[in-house]
Formats: C-alpha cells, structure tokens, sequence
C-alpha cells in the first residue's frame, strides 16, 4: 500500500482526492490538511510515500511547503491551470495533475510511485545507482542518497553505503560467516545482501525485530 | 520620373503651346508663310514665352505657397496676378536683352520698341497660362489635403475598431480565467458526493456566468439587476471553495433594477477584492458590494477589508485596467473608475450616467 497525505487550501478539494485515493484500492490516506502549516507539522514527524500537494495557497505556496520539509517524500502536484509545470519538474516531482484531477492519470501517478516502491533493493556502483528488476538492473535516476532521503524509512532501509534494501522483500536476516550479518530477499534469485555492522540494529528495528 | 523633372517637362510643354498660339494667332503665319520664317517667329515666341515661362515656374510656387498663402482668396489672387503681370515684364526683358546680345535685334531702340510692342500679348498670355495653371495647382493641393485627411480618418477608425476588437477579446480571455473555472469544476466534482443540490445550483451558476463571459461582444450594456444576479452567482461560487474565508453583503439603493451597466463591470470589480483581500490570507476578507441609483447617476462600490493594493501598479492587462478602458469606449469622460485603498480598507468605484447614451 502507498501512504500519501493531501494538502489544498480547499477542504472539498481535500475530500475528493481522499475519496479517489482510497477508491483506488492500493493508497492508505495517512491524512489531509487544508492549512500548509498544519500540513508541514504532519510530515516533520509523520513517514509518508507520497504528497499530493496544491501549488496556489495563501501563506505557504506548494514549492514553499516542500522547502520547509527536511525529507521531502515523493510528490505529485494538482494545481487548477498548468502554467507551474516548469517549476513543478524542477522541485523533481514525480507528476503534476490539474484539477479535476481524473482517475487514469492518478492511476498513471500512483503507477510512477509503485514502480519506485515495489523494488526489492537499489544499488549503486561506479557512481551509478540501480534497481534490479525480473532479474535486469535497471539504471534509476536518484542517487542512493536521494532515494534514502524520500523513500519511507520504515519502509527502505540503508543497509550499507551502496545498499538500500525494501523491509517488505526481506525473507530473513542471518549471520554471515565473518561475523556480519546478511539478508536473503524474497526476490527470484533469492538474493543476498551483506548488513554493514553499524547498521544492523538498524535494520532490526524497522523490521521489528527488537 | 521625378516629381521634379515632371514639373519642368510640363513647364517646357506649356511654353511651347503658349508660342505656337503667339506664332499663329498673334503674328501673321499662315500654312503659306515660309516655313523658315515660321519657324524663327515660333523661335522667338519660345524663347519668350520660355524666359517668362521659367520666371514664373520659379517664383509664382514659392510666392503661392509663403508669404501670401494666408490671405483671403481676393487678395491672394490680386497679389497672384499683380506678380504674374510683372513676371512677364520682366520676362520679356529678359528674353530681349538675350535677343540684343546676340545681335539679332540691331540697336537699342529697337528693343525698346520690342519691348513695348510684346508687352501686350505677353501679359495677357502670361495671365491665362498663370491662371490656369494656379487654379490647377490649388485644385490638386486641396484634392491632396482630402486625401490625406481621409486616409487618416479611416486609420484611425481602423485603430478604433482594433482597440475595441482587443479589448474584446482581451475581457473575453479574462473571463474565462482558467484557474476560476477549473478550481470551480473541481469543486462541483467535489460536491457531487458531498453536497449534490449544492453541485447542481454552483453547476447553474458557473453556466451564467459563462455565458455573461461570452455574450459579452454581443450585448455590452445590461440592467444592473442582472449584473447583480451574476454578482450573486460568482459569489455563491467562491464561497463554496473560500467557505468563511469570503464574508460578504450587497446593499442597493434607489431605482437600480433598470439601470443599465456594463456587462461584467461589477463582478470585475468583485472577481479584484477575492483576488487580492481573500484568497491570499488565511483570513479571508469581508465583502461589501454596493449598488446606488440617484441623481440621475450610477453608484457601484466594492469595499473589502483587505490589504489592499497599489492603484499605481495596475498593469495593462489587468482587469482594472481594461474595465477603466471599457468605460472610457462606451462613456467617454462622462464615467469614472475610482480607487481608494489603504491598509484593512479598499474601495473601488465606478460612476456612470444614468442614461448611457
């Protein structure tokens, strides 16, 4: 399931996009705020995948919220007239919707997001970051520590300076044979991973493990 | 050709003309004269008529045109031909003194007999050629300043039509703001779940005011109890997406249902406060709209306790600034569009004529 949280200054705008997300059956709306103050208290202390957020309010624009957030999650912006498009991609949004927003383009977004959060693990190499999919790596965009940054840290752990593992992939955690530890994934090739030492109590926690 | 090349071909043509009409009206050359003699006696004309001829190519335009060109036509005419008359003397003058020089008149006494002898048919001539050629000259400058005064006419009238044609187009496009319309179609699809009679009366009122927008060419003038009712509809609108944030009241006075108004000259004013007094504060702001008939005028004054804004920097695209536009096409000096802002209270006004026309 993708958390997401939705702010717009206007309640029934909050309202709809709740409905459509949840309608979609693969969001969990962690919640709404049609005050961008309120919004940004959330999400200093709340984990979410994604932020479905309004360009044009009073107080803090879109792009200011985004500014206030350490850790900003991915985002997809909805705005009534598209003539932020420009400044949206340079914020590296994941999407940018216009009101009313329709239900195959959300689908489109939410699709964009999924595709980043079903990775079983991303790793970087030669300055490259990957993600292994059916087996092929796969070239991603973010660094590793942009990626470690946006993604749930619930939910994507930093197992080592080249590793981030999905915590929904890991099948189980065990002790290598110098002494460290090493994950198996749930993935085809049942592939194994080494924890580095200071991370491993990390790791344990947000497995739920300790 | 040149303007001026022309201008002295045809002094050359019309001083041949005037010599062939000397040579055989006023000497005797008949189709039986030698045609030697015919020839030196059309010479001599043509040198006379030549010299007198450009004498008067060279003063007669610049005399018409300076010194006395501001003299009533009498005068100016008088003066005209008082100068053709001493041209002409002087131009026989000339042409005689060539003739002396030359030798072929012998002595002295001779061309002063030349002189006095010529001078008769040369004033005469002088004058019909100077005469018709001015009356010429005068007919084509004025045909000239007709001309030039109705192509500016019609450029400007071209301009007129453009300005209006833009402003047109430019209030058309300023009604069918985008982020208005879109953010009130979200918030239709919004309250079709919530609140569907409430979806279905906002869905009426974006179609009124819609259509204000696009009969706006066609009708510019409406009664003020319709400019309220698409008053009431935006403000019905907003509301549903500003909810407390816009706080509002609309006030008439007097006479004011069949007063007749500027299509979306109120709601302009209206569509102004909520874009600077409510929707950039989380407070929103209080709306007073009113309306008043008396006197013989009209009164509409949107007050908002707003921030306020700059009168001065209404740019030319704004909707103040063409609705000031739209007010000085159809009313000339005889409206006005008021600004009075200061911190927590801005007023905008417009005052008309009762009677439009």
């Amino acid at each position: 399931m993708i958390r997401a949280y939705v702010v717009d200054d206007e309640a029934l705008a909050v309202k709809r996009l709740t409905r459509l997300l949840e309608g979609t059956g693969r969001v969990e709306v962690a919640g709404g705020a049609s005050d961008p103050e309120a919004a940004v208290t959330f999400l200093q202390d709340h984990a979410v995948d994604v932020l479905f957020l309004d360009i044009h309010m009073p107080g803090l624009t879109g792009f200011e919220v985004l500014q206030r957030l350490e850790q900003p999650p991915f985002v997809v912006f909805t705005t009534a007239h598209d003539s932020y498009a420009l400044q949206a991609f340079e914020t590296n949004a994941v999407d940018y919707l216009l009101k009313p927003v329709e239900p195959d383009r959300l689908d489109r977004a939410l699709d964009k997001i999924a595709r980043v959060l079903d990775k079983p693990h991303f790793f970087s190499k030669d300055k490259l970051t990957f993600a292994v999919v059916n087996g092929r790596e796969h070239v991603v965009d973010q660094t590793l520590s942009d990626l470690e940054d946006r993604l749930d840290g619930r939910r994507f752990v930093r197992i080592h300076r080249a590793t981030i593992v999905n915590a929904a992939f890991v099948q189980e955690l065990f002790p290598g044979v110098d002494g460290g530890m090493l994950v198996r994934l749930k993935d085809e090739r049942a592939t194994e991973l080494s924890v580095a030492r200071d991370r491993v109590r990390l790791l344990k926690e947000r497995l739920g493990l300790l | 050709m040149t303007r001026r090349t022309g201008y002295w071909l045809r002094t050359v043509a019309i001083n041949a003309a005037a010599a062939a009409v000397v040579t055989f009206v006023f000497n005797d050359v008949t189709p039986a004269t030698p045609w030697r003699r015919s020839l030196e006696v059309f010479g001599i004309a043509f040198l006379f008529a030549s010299c007198i001829g450009v004498l008067c190519a060279t003063v007669l335009p610049r005399l018409a045109r300076g010194a006395i060109c501001r003299l009533p036509p009498p005068l100016y005419w008088a003066v005209l031909i008082v100068a053709m008359a001493v041209v002409s003397v002087a131009g026989c003058a000339v042409a005689i003194a060539l003739l002396r020089a030359t030798g072929y008149i012998a002595t002295g006494s001779m061309a002063i007999r030349w002189l006095v002898g010529s001078l008769k048919i040369s004033i005469v001539m002088t004058l019909v050629i100077g005469i018709f050629v001015t009356a010429l000259e005068t007919l084509r400058t004025r045909l000239d300043e007709t001309t030039g005064a109705l192509r500016t006419k019609e450029r400007d009238e071209a301009e007129a039509r453009r300005l209006v044609a833009e402003a047109q187009l430019s209030s058309l496009e300023a009604r069918v703001n985008p982020h208005f319309l879109f953010n009130t179609l979200n918030s239709i699809a919004a309250l079709v779940h919530e609140d569907p009679a409430a979806a279905e009366r906002v869905t009426g009122e974006l179609a009124s005011l819609m259509r204000s927008s696009l009969d706006s060419a066609a009708t510019p003038l409406v009664p003020l109890d319709e400019e309220l009712r698409i008053v009431r509809a935006y403000l019905d609108i907003e509301r549903v997406r500003f909810a407390d944030r816009l706080r509002y009241h609309i006030e008439t006075t007097g006479p004011v249902d069949a007063a007749m108004v500027p299509r979306l000259s109120l709601q302009t004013l209206v569509e102004n406060s909520v874009k600077y007094a409510v929707s950039p504060r989380r407070e929103g702001a209080s709306i007073v709209v009113r309306a008043a008939k008396a006197d013989g005028r009209v009164r509409l004054d949107v007050e908002d306790d707003g921030p306020g804004f700059d009168a001065a920097a209404v740019s030319a695209g704004h909707g103040l600034a063409l609705l000031k536009a739209r007010l000085t096409m159809t009313y000339g000096t005889r409206a006005a569009l008021l600004i009075d802002s200061r911190p927590a209270r801005t007023c905008v006004s417009i005052d008309l004529p009762g009677d439009p026309a």
